[in-house]
C-alpha cells in the first residue's frame, strides 16, 4: 500500500490519529485532502513536526491529489460496498460523496463492522494486510 | 508547477517561498525538501496556516531525491551558480519543477536518472527569498 487520504474530516484529531496509523504501519504517504478548517491546525502541525520517513501531501481537491500523485487503484470503506478483489495503492477515509466516488472510480470495500473510522479503518488494514499485531 | 525548498533551516524564507507560490499561480503546489531547525519547528505552523487561508497545496518530504521519485516532475530546473549558464528557466510547464537550494554551507545532493538543468540566477549578494521573487515573477510574466 502507497499511501492513505484524509479528505474532509475536518478535525485535528482524526489528523493526529490517522498519522500514527500510517506509521504503526509504515505506510510512507499521507496526504491530507479539501482540509480547510483552521480548527485542524494543531492536528497538521503536529503531522509536520514528527521526523518520520513520511511523505505528507496538503491538497486543495481530490483532482489535484490525482494530477499529481496518478493513483493506480484508489478504495475507499463502507456498509455498502463489495468485498476487496485485487490489490490497492491508496486507502480513502472521510466524506466521499456518490459523485466523488464514480469520478475518481473509487472501489468501495465493504465494512461490517460498528466500529468508529479509525478502529474500522485499523481492522481492514491488519486484514488486508496482515501488516503487524497492534 | 513545483517550487521546491531544499534544506532550508528558517522559517521566513518557507514563509516568503509560499506566499510567492500561491499568490503567483494558480497551479503551482510548494515543496519543501529537507527542513531542519527553525525550518521545521516555525517554518512548518506558519507553512500550514498559509495553505489554509491561501487555499495552497503543498508537499514535506525528508529529502528532494523522495520528492523526485514520488512525483517525478518533468523538467527539473536547480539554482546553482556555479554550475548554471542562464539567469532563469525560459518557461515553466505544470509538471515541471524548479529548485531552490537553501542550505550555504551543504551541497544538495541529487540521486536520480533525471536530467537536471541548472540557472544560475541574479547575484551573490540577493537573500534568496528576493532572488526567487524576481525569478517566480519573471516567470509568471511568460505563462
Amino acid at each position: 500500500m502507497k499511501g492513505l487520504v484524509i479528505y474532509k474530516l475536518n478535525s485535528s484529531t482524526y489528523i493526529k490519529e490517522f498519522y500514527d496509523i500510517c506509521r504503526e504501519f509504515g505506510i510512507k504517504n499521507y496526504a491530507l485532502v479539501s482540509i480547510s478548517s483552521t480548527d485542524c491546525l494543531p492536528g497538521i502541525n503536529y503531522v509536520l513536526k514528527q521526523k518520520e520517513d513520511i511523505n505528507v501531501y496538503f491538497f486543495k481537491d481530490l483532482n489535484e491529489f490525482y494530477e499529481r500523485l496518478r493513483p493506480r487503484a484508489l478504495v475507499t470503506l463502507s456498509k455498502y460496498g463489495n468485498s476487496l478483489e485485487g490489490s490497492f495503492d491508496w486507502l480513502i477515509v472521510g466524506h466521499l460523496d456518490r459523485l466523488d466516488i464514480e469520478q475518481y472510480n473509487i472501489k468501495v470495500i465493504k465494512d461490517e463492522t460498528r466500529l468508529n473510522i479509525i478502529a474500522g479503518t485499523t481492522k481492514f488494514l491488519i486484514e488486508s494486510h496482515g501488516a503487524r499485531e497492534l | 508547477m513545483y517550487v521546491v525548498l531544499d534544506g532550508s533551516t528558517g522559517y521566513k524564507t518557507i514563509e516568503d517561498l509560499a506566499s510567492l507560490c500561491f499568490s503567483f499561480f494558480d497551479e503551482c503546489c510548494f515543496v519543501l525538501t529537507n527542513p531542519q531547525g527553525n525550518a521545521l519547528y516555525q517554518g512548518l505552523p506558519i507553512l500550514s496556516r498559509l495553505s489554509l487561508t491561501k487555499n495552497g497545496s503543498f508537499m514535506v518530504f525528508s529529502s528532494i531525491n523522495e520528492f523526485l521519485e514520488n512525483i517525478n516532475p518533468e523538467k527539473v530546473y536547480v539554482l546553482d551558480k556555479s554550475k548554471g549558464q542562464e539567469e532563469f528557466p525560459d518557461s515553466l510547464g505544470n509538471k515541471d519543477a524548479i529548485v531552490f537550494p537553501d542550505n550555504k554551507t551543504k551541497e544538495t545532493k541529487f540521486k536520480t536518472n533525471k536530467e537536471l538543468i541548472y540557472f544560475k540566477g541574479l547575484g551573490e549578494d540577493l537573500t534568496l527569498s528576493s532572488e526567487a521573487s524576481i525569478i517566480l515573477y519573471e516567470i509568471k510574466k511568460r505563462l
